[in-house]
């Protein structure tokens, strides 16, 4: 069901309808599970998960992305689960990592940008930041929630917290295997597998691969 | 102290695991706060009656402490995935609408379940009239508390999760129903088998060498009699755990089909229970040959082609051990059990067939659901939603349909994952293989998160209880 070469950028509710339930696969536009979708203006709404990551206390001095490494991260983060009927309480100036509640697979022509609802951001929720989806993507979200506001905000699993904006790919979009590709749950950064870090290592004379970590 | 408690609402426990931690959770603070009232207000009372309260009080938060809120999702120290507790609820749910469910840590390594009635009023005859628990009018209290242990070693592994959900929880079904202890009364020694056990348990050497005599015998230090009333004693106990283990593993077969045979034989392998017989529980060599008897009655030898056909050739691989491979060093009483378990099989299969209420078992009727959660998870996507042939309806996907596709593609289809993954070194496939865990573990989710959105959806008006679109 390709989309046609004269649509328009953002496709048709009744177009993203259609992906919705594709019989072919690599056709289908999977958001899953897909609870009573909101479809409005080349836009679905996506709902808050059950895992987020905190950040942690810890004896090192600083978070250098040109130096840190897997064992370090996994000390500055807190993983937490909560059923689908909990709460998470997010406190004001607190950054936390969300899954969203829905897997994603991105067909090969559609790529998407994730947008907080203005809903949640007018109660001083920023939602995301690193907004673009590739064609071909899967996995879910990750939603970087901060609360800019006063007041601690009581998020629940299963709240429309984000949009995703669909937009037509010209390009083939085949799968791209990767770094965050098939994730289930929020992802810390992996600087660590950024191909540009050793480069900018070097330049500032630091000596290759990561330094030892001290504890 | 009764006024401040009586003057405090406490709910009871409610429907649902949550409900009864919550509730669990205001008993226990409020215990400690009325503690606490009751000590101020004894400030220059004797020691002794306070220390009679504490501990009274003491003994009462510990147990609610050890034995349910170590369960608690809230936390990354939790160790059982929301997703399958959500499921288990649903499960029991089937089996006895008026239960909670509670999963509690485990260090044996073994699931285990047990159920429970009453529990309420334990807490009520333990704290007597200080009890703070108090029932509002017209609420309906669980009948039956099923406390599910929930080993760590399992956390974080569907393949695990397929033995707890399906076995443990038929136990309790069968428990319901009756069937084993029905079934066990009709087991009973013949004399022949009787004679022969006694004999033999008559030969059993006991104590070491005593000097130039020789060691003791049964048979000379206790009468015929005797021996044949311990027979008789350990036979009862055999029968009655040998049959609660395969009628619990024949109703799991039909509910979850090949998935719960594939997971129980690696199970088995895992911890080294695949020939070994004991009391409690028959080896895994015998109850995986009786599944596969089930199995192929239920239908699966038909299916060639497609994620069944897959199926089938795998366990045709397993029934190769299992015919190849025999059990060494079996206890006498163990082999006899064996002998009458086998003889008796077709009347223990007809018992469950009648219980279960379905010619073929659920998970043969669920074979296009399989064959389609196959094909999602080849798409690196997780099974969790079926689109109706109206083509304008996804529907959960069934558990059964889940566990099956998942051992499915992990034995025709990991080509699929390694390339979309490109894992290329065995770090890396392992890695994959994690990943594929838990995107079933989220198709489980999905599949309960649809299941109970649909069902308090229906209840909902339209244009209520949603946010607003922007």
């Amino acid at each position: 069901m390709p989309i046609r070469q004269d649509s328009p950028a953002v496709p048709s509710d009744e177009e993203l309808k259609n992906r919705l339930y594709a019989r072919r696969l690599d056709d289908r536009l999977i958001i899953t599970p897909l609870l009573s979708p909101v479809i409005r203006g080349g836009a679905i709404d996506i709902r808050l998960g059950t895992k987020f990551i905190t950040g942690k206390r810890t004896h090192y001095t600083s978070f250098d992305p040109l130096d840190v490494k897997a064992e370090r991260a996994l000390a500055m983060q807190r993983r937490s689960q909560i059923p689908f009927d909990g709460e998470f309480v997010l406190h004001p100036n607190q950054l936390a990592l969300a899954s969203s509640l829905e897997y994603i697979c991105l067909p090969h022509d559609l790529a998407a940008s994730v947008v907080t609802r203005s809903t949640f951001g007018r109660a001083g929720l920023l939602g995301a930041t690193a907004v673009f989806v590739h064609p071909g993507f899967r996995g879910c979200l990750t939603l970087e929630l901060l609360n800019l506001g006063e007041v601690p905000i009581q998020l629940r699993p299963g709240m429309r917290i984000a949009q995703l904006v669909f937009l037509v790919h010209g390009g083939s979009g085949e799968p791209r295997p990767g770094k965050y590709c098939m994730v289930t749950e929020p992802e810390f950064p992996k600087f660590w597998e950024d191909k540009d870090r050793e480069i900018l290592r070097r330049i500032r004379g630091l000596a290759a691969g990561p330094r030892q970590e001290a504890g | 102290m009764e006024d401040v408690l009586q003057s405090k609402e406490v709910a009871v426990p409610q429907r649902g695991q949550k409900e009864l931690i919550k509730s669990l959770r205001r008993v226990c603070g409020w215990i400690r706060y009325a503690f606490r009232a009751e000590r101020s207000h004894l400030a220059g009372a004797s020691a002794g009656r306070l220390m009679i309260l504490g501990s009274r009080y003491r003994l009462l938060i510990e147990e609610v402490q050890t034995e349910y809120l170590p369960y608690l999702v809230e936390t990354d120290e939790a160790y059982c995935p929301p997703e399958v507790g959500m499921a288990v609820d649903r499960l029991v749910e089937r089996i006895d609408a008026n239960s909670v469910v509670i999963l509690h840590p485990s260090e044996s390594g073994i699931p285990k379940i047990r159920a429970e009635r009453d529990l309420e009023a334990r807490y009520l005859r333990q704290l007597g009239k200080y009890a703070p628990l108090g029932a509002a009018p017209g609420d309906e209290k669980p009948r039956l508390f099923i406390f599910l242990s929930y080993p760590q070693v399992m956390a974080r592994s569907p393949l695990i999760h397929t033995i707890i959900l399906s076995h443990e929880i038929e136990h309790l079904d069968d428990w319901k129903k009756g069937l084993s202890a029905e079934l066990s009364s009709g087991m009973d020694l013949t004399s022949k088998d009787l004679k022969e056990l006694v004999e033999d348990l008559g030969k059993l050497r006991i104590g070491g060498e005593r000097g130039a005599l020789p060691p003791l015998t049964v048979g000379e230090l206790f009468e015929q009699a005797r021996i044949e009333a311990l027979v008789g004693e350990r036979w009862i106990q055999v029968r009655a755990n040998w049959l609660a283990e395969i009628v619990s593993d024949l109703l799991a077969v039909r509910n979850f089909g090949p998935a719960y045979f594939f997971a129980l034989g690696l199970w088995s392998l895992q911890v080294d229970a695949m020939y070994a017989h004991s009391d409690s529980h028959p080896s895994s060599r015998l109850r995986l040959s009786l599944m596969a008897e089930e199995l192929r009655s239920m239908g699966l030898t038909y299916y060639s082609a497609g994620a069944l056909g897959t199926a089938r050739a795998h366990f045709d691989q397993w029934n190769t051990l299992l015919e190849n491979s025999q059990p060494t060093d079996v206890k006498l009483i163990h082999h006899v059990a064996q002998q009458h378990v086998r003889r008796a099989f077709p009347r223990i299969r007809e018992a469950v067939r009648a219980a279960s209420g379905a010619a073929t078992g659920l998970t043969m009727d669920k074979k296009d659901d399989i064959e389609y959660a196959v094909g999602l998870l080849r798409h690196g996507a997780p099974p969790a939603e079926v689109l109706e042939p109206s083509g304008r309806t996804l529907r959960p996907c069934p558990l059964a349909a889940i566990f099956n596709a998942y051992f499915i593609f992990q034995s025709a289809h990991l080509d699929y994952l390694y390339q979309l993954l490109d894992a290329n070194t065995d770090e890396e496939k392992r890695e994959a293989l994690v990943k594929l865990d838990k995107l079933v573990l989220k198709a489980v989710e999905g599949s309960e998160v649809k299941r109970m959105w649909d069902d308090e959806a229906a209840a909902v008006p339209p244009g209520e209880g949603t946010l607003h679109a922007d």
